[in-house]
This record gives structure tokens, sequence and C-alpha cells, in this order.
């Protein structure tokens, strides 16, 4: 049977066979890592691709990657181990920063980061993707003690985000 | 003569609302295979919930067929 363990497993195979630069787990899953969970039902990966000669990023290479292994993709996702991904380029340099500082975690000994709290708040308040429930989803996070304040309120002020 | 309703005390109340944090700590601190359960199952509860109400929802939008 499929399980997370290996959906976790096969896209760090992404960043061993040299197609993405780095990744880390963040969007609503991430959450689990930091507070209690709450419902989704898709793994959001933030990826920092390798550098292009053109000025477009493309996710072809990942798409490819997935139909090797057998891995339907359907629209923005591709179902990897029952577990439908969304691979989301680094699209700004907070997204960068996010993939960056992202903390090493194991799951059944898997490897895998995970988008630390401070940035997952910023990446939900972001204006071009916030919505109710992101919003929602960072005053959550933001009254929780995982939270280093000192890293929120710079975050919010570089980036210039608001609560409200 | 009108009748006061009757209200929790704040004694109550208070009681109430730290249970509810004693609840999310304890749910915070659960181990990763554990809330992963736990987000599997608010999964299916989610889903029905958003079936029996209608919303139409995205192909990949349901519970996931996956061991934790």
């Amino acid at each position: 049977m499929a399980s997370f363990e290996n959906a976790l497993r096969a896209v760090n195979e992404l960043k061993d066979a040299g197609i993405i630069e780095d990744c880390a787990v963040a969007g609503a899953m991430a959450l689990v890592f930091w507070i209690e969970p709450i419902p989704t039902f898709d793994l959001d990966v933030l990826v920092l691709l390798p550098p292009t000669a053109g000025p477009h990023v493309s996710l072809d290479p990942i798409y490819r990657w997935a139909a090797d292994r057998g891995y339907v993709a359907e629209h923005e996702h591709i179902y990897i181990e029952g577990v439908p991904v969304q691979f989301l380029p680094s699209f700004d340099a907070l997204a960068e920063e996010a993939i960056r500082t992202a903390v090493d975690r194991q799951y059944f000994g898997v490897d895998l980061r995970v988008v630390r709290p401070e940035y997952l708040i910023a990446l939900f308040l972001l204006p071009s993707a916030r919505t109710v429930k992101r919003r929602e989803r960072a005053a959550a996070l933001r009254d929780s003690p995982s939270i280093d304040r000192e890293v929120l309120d710079d975050l919010m002020t570089r980036f210039k985000l608001t609560f409200s | 003569m009108t009748e006061t309703p009757t209200r929790p005390s704040d004694e109550l109340l208070a009681r109430l609302y730290e249970g509810k944090r004693d609840l999310h700590a304890a749910q915070r601190a659960l181990s990763l295979p554990e809330k992963l359960q736990q987000l599997l199952d608010l999964q299916k509860i989610t889903y029905e919930i958003l079936r029996s109400r209608g919303v139409e929802l995205e192909p990949w939008e349901k519970p996931w067929d996956i061991e934790p």
C-alpha cells in the first residue's frame, strides 16, 4: 500500500537526481510539523530549480521524472505514492529564503525539509495568494509556541506583510 | 417578572478555555505518525461534509488512500 513515507522518499529522488536543487514541505501539510493538523488534501513542495539559460522556469523535468516512474500527473498535481503533490517553483525572494532556511526533519527514517513556521506565516500572508483560509492558518501558527517572534517580525517588516 | 437567563460562571468558562488550550497543546505534542493519522481521519470527515454540502471538489480533493 502507498504510504506517506514512500511519497517523501520519491520526492527526495528529485534532489538526488539533480532535477531540483532543493525543496521543502510547505502549505497546510507543513503545519503538521509545527501545530496540530488541519484538513488538507494535497502536499505542497516548494522547489528551487537549477539555473537555466532562459528567463522562465519549467516544471517539465519534474513531470518527465514522474512519468518515468508511472506517477500520474493531473492538472497541477502529481500523484506520488497515493499523495497528490504540487511542486511550486520558488517564485520570489521570500520563497527562496523559506527553502534555504527550512529545517531538517525525519519521517520513519526518511529525510525531509520543512519550511519554518515564521516563513509559513509570511507565505500565507502574501497579498498575491491571500485567502481567508490562509489567513486563518497564519493566525493559528502565530499563536503557537514554536514561533520565533524576532524572525517573524523581521519577515513581516522586510516583506511588508500584515495580519489585517 | 422576567427571568434572568442562566449563564455559565466566569470560572466555568475559564476552565473550558483552559481545557481547550490543553487539548491543543496535547495535539501539538503528538508524534508525526500520530498527527498524520489524525490528518487522514480529518480528510475523511471534511470530504464527507463538503460532499454533503454539495461543494464541487477538484479530483485531488479526496482522502488519501495511504498508510500514515
